[in-house]
């Protein structure tokens, strides 16, 4: 069996190679302790590249459906609230119409009340035509049109339902068909209309009228407890909605950081082996240099 | 009395013997770390004896020969792996800087500026009034399109990168086939074995290698060829044929790679090479970044038509209709470079089309909801059916792969080549030890060659006296 010939340039390819390596091995594993990521380049693990966009994308769009919910949820409560403020004031103007229905009542009692109610539309006029951010809430789609004017009241806006996304398959509703729940479209009642006529049944002291705007009032109060409640169901749908949201955040960022986080500590142990293997490899190295040249140096 | 004087010719071969082969193993040592130097070796035979008085008398030693230790399978071996080797390296290097360029792990890039522009979309639906939001939906909406272009741009500056290395490449072959032909020239007009210029030859030959696959072919009476690629006789022997580079203009312009044999014209070579970095940046520039630009161009083609077509489909705050969003592209090709605002939406922000009814707008929020929800769209491209952002996320994914593949040849093709390096040098490198091992056996050669002669010497004087 020969032995293998070994020349100086063998022994400078091998130690080179090997540094180079020992090197490469070490520089692979400083970025992962560095960044806190496994991938940190589009060729460390291009199986996982894809999830990686794909999960993040996820995220984005997670926390861009949590910012429509949040813009879903204060629209829909500020519209809710203003039906909840014109509820109170039909709470009030049956009060008045109840004090009105006195029989004995003075002419000039009867004049303050119908007043009342006056002051009360105006009231209402102003719930009605409520606007968030400058635009009006009970108008549909036409927000930049004052949704309720004239003698008698009219709607001047339009039935245009504005929906929120919120999640890739959900919308919800977020205004309220103004024309339904103030004036009675879809076989409601004008909420207006009643206002008026008790004003003008309480001025003449028309008894009769009264008790009628008196059953037309629980009307309208039913009218607005349903949207009230149609809110409150809009609601809870947002709510579960969010739940959904909240979950898939949660799994979303799990799954990413399984995807492309690092073991800090496997990290930091790999990176402490390869540099005590590269300190190795320059420590043979030099030795194997130093031992050559000594023999050369016997001859 | 011939007996006696055959102990002087047989010192005196010896002592030239002795010199000669000191003289080698100076060479040797002296050359120990000369790229592609061969040891040499004295090859020592015994002076046919002379005959007296019917004994034969010995007359010392020749150097029959000096040759260099060479195998040609080594050399063959090693001018492979170099072609591997500068193939995988230079593919390596110029998907390394693609990647470079598309990498996304640690900042922002069209990924998230395509989740973004959607959000935008979905802010607008929130609050489709809003001038604050059309303003973002138009920011988002260019920041996407400069970030196609860049992309784009990047992919055109990389290709027109790799054509002024093949042009450099190009030079340094044509350098390396005149030095070629040279040393062929002065070899066949020195006499002997010319050791040195076949090792300088052969040194140069694999450097050749590096850039392209080469093959060479000598005969008995030193006439040498090189070939290139598929046949391409880059070296007729002593005259050195040139390589050129031409713009071809079915494909952009960039440099075909030419070789004019004689005073003929330049004939295209560039689908001949098979190797070495040529074909490394052949291929990348040719195959892997048109196809990248491809699909880049076709992202942006159907991002653009179906923003588009929803868009048009809308109407603006104005009560206008049938107006793109982005400017409206011709064909795929260079869609990714043209992408941009529409001049009508660009600086007006109410031309944004967020209703679907003329009787919505303002609030009504239809369209801009749609254009918010191709985010989650399937959408129809030439290779398949996906999102836009699985269709990205899949180019990001080829980009990382070819490189990491890429990356692994190079690994792979350098450990071939320092075990192609090792092999030569077992057969042909130095070994300072054998050299120093040499040394001494040739200084007591000498040595005793000189007793030698200074016993002849002393018999002569003896002989002289007795007379």
């Amino acid at each position: 069996m020969s032995v293998t010939r070994v020349s100086f340039g063998s022994n400078q390819i091998a130690i080179r190679t090997q540094l180079r390596k020992s090197q490469a091995r070490y520089n692979a594993k400083i970025l992962p302790t560095t960044t806190g990521r496994s991938v940190n380049h589009l060729y460390d693990d291009s199986s996982r590249m894809s999830n990686i966009f794909n999960t993040r994308g996820e995220i984005q769009r997670n926390q861009q459906y949590q910012a429509n919910i949040n813009m879903a949820r204060i629209k829909l409560e500020y519209a809710e609230s203003r039906i909840s403020l014109a509820k109170d004031v039909f709470d009030r103007a049956r009060d008045i119409a109840l004090t009105a229905q006195d029989p004995t009542l003075s002419g000039s009692l009867s004049n303050e009340l119908e007043s009342q109610i006056n002051d009360l539309k105006t009231e209402l006029l102003t719930y009605a035509n409520a606007s968030f951010g400058g635009r009006y809430i009970f108008s549909g789609s036409d927000s930049d049109t004052l949704p309720f004017s004239g003698t008698p009241t009219a709607f001047n806006g339009n039935n245009v339902a504005v929906d929120i996304q919120i999640n890739a398959s959900v919308s919800v509703q977020v205004n309220f068909d103004g024309e339904e729940v103030f004036s009675g479209a879809g076989g409601g009642i004008d909420v207006f209309g009643v206002l008026d006529d008790l004003a003008t049944a309480i001025g003449n002291a028309n008894q009769t009228d009264i008790a009628t705007e008196i059953g037309n009032i629980d009307t309208v109060l039913e009218q607005f407890l349903n949207a009230i409640a149609d809110s409150g169901a809009r609601s809870q749908k947002i709510n579960a909605i969010e739940s959904g949201i909240l979950d898939d955040k949660l799994r979303f960022t799990t799954q990413l950081s399984d995807l492309q986080d690092a073991d800090i500590a496997e990290s930091i142990s790999d990176l402490v082996k390869e540099e005590n293997a590269l300190r190795l490899s320059f420590e043979s190295s030099t030795r194997i240099v130093q031992f050559l040249a000594e023999i050369r140096s016997q001859f | 009395m011939g007996a006696r004087f055959t102990i002087f010719d047989a010192a005196t071969s010896a002592l030239s013997t002795a010199s000669l082969g000191i003289s080698i193993a100076g060479q040797n040592i002296s050359n120990v770390n000369t790229p592609g130097y061969s040891k040499q070796t004295a090859s020592l035979i015994t002076l046919t004896p002379q005959s007296a008085g019917g004994v034969e008398i010995g007359r010392g030693v020749k150097v029959n020969s000096v040759t260099n230790s060479r195998d040609s399978f080594a050399e063959l071996s090693l001018q492979k792996a170099e072609s591997s080797q500068g193939k995988s390296e230079a593919s390596s290097e110029s998907l390394l800087a693609i990647s470079e360029v598309f990498n996304e792990i640690d900042k922002d890039g069209l990924a998230k500026f395509m989740d973004d522009f959607f959000n935008a979309w979905q802010d607008l639906s929130n609050e489709p009034e809003s001038t604050s939001a059309r303003l973002n939906v138009l920011s988002k909406g260019e920041i996407l399109s400069d970030r196609f272009n860049a992309l784009s741009e990047s992919l055109t500056d990389a290709r027109e990168n790799i054509d002024i290395k093949i042009k450099a490449i190009v030079n340094e072959v044509n350098n390396l086939a005149t030095q070629i032909a040279n040393i062929t020239s002065e070899i066949k007009s020195t006499p002997g074995d010319s050791l040195a210029l076949r090792d300088q030859r052969q040194y140069l030959v694999r450097q050749l290698a590096n850039f392209v696959d080469v093959s060479t072919v000598e005969n008995s009476d030193d006439d040498f060829q090189v070939y290139i690629g598929t046949g391409v006789n880059l070296v007729t022997d002593t005259t050195a044929n040139t390589l050129g580079v031409q713009a071809n203009i079915s494909n952009d312009g960039l440099f075909n790679i030419t070789i004019a044999v004689g005073s003929g014209s330049p004939q295209d070579i560039s689908g001949k090479i098979n190797s070495g970095q040529l074909k490394g940046l052949l291929d990348v520039r040719d195959s892997k970044i048109p196809s990248y630009q491809d699909e880049l161009d076709e992202l942006a083609y159907e991002l653009v038509d179906e923003v588009n077509t929803l868009h048009a489909a809308g109407y603006d705050l104005d009560g206008d209709t049938g107006n793109n969003f982005f400017g409206s592209l011709a064909a795929i090709a260079d869609s990714a470079a043209n992408i941009s605002l529409s001049a009508t939406v660009d600086g007006n922000p109410d031309e944004i089309a967020a209703s679907s009814t003329l009787a919505g707008i303002p609030g009504n929020n239809t369209q801009s909801l749609a254009i918010a929800s191709l985010v989650d769209n399937t959408i129809t491209f030439t290779s398949k059916s996906t999102t836009f952002g699985f269709y990205y996320g899949d180019l990001l994914t080829e980009i990382g792969s070819d490189t990491n593949l890429a990356i692994n040849e190079a690994i792979f093709s350098e450990d071939v080549l320092a075990q192609a390096e090792t092999n030569r040098e077992r057969i042909s490198g130095v070994s300072l030890e054998e050299e120093q091992l040499d040394l001494i056996r040739f200084q007591s050669h000498m040595q005793a060659a000189a007793r030698l002669v200074q016993v002849a010497a002393d018999v002569l004087q003896t002989l002289v006296e007795l007379g």
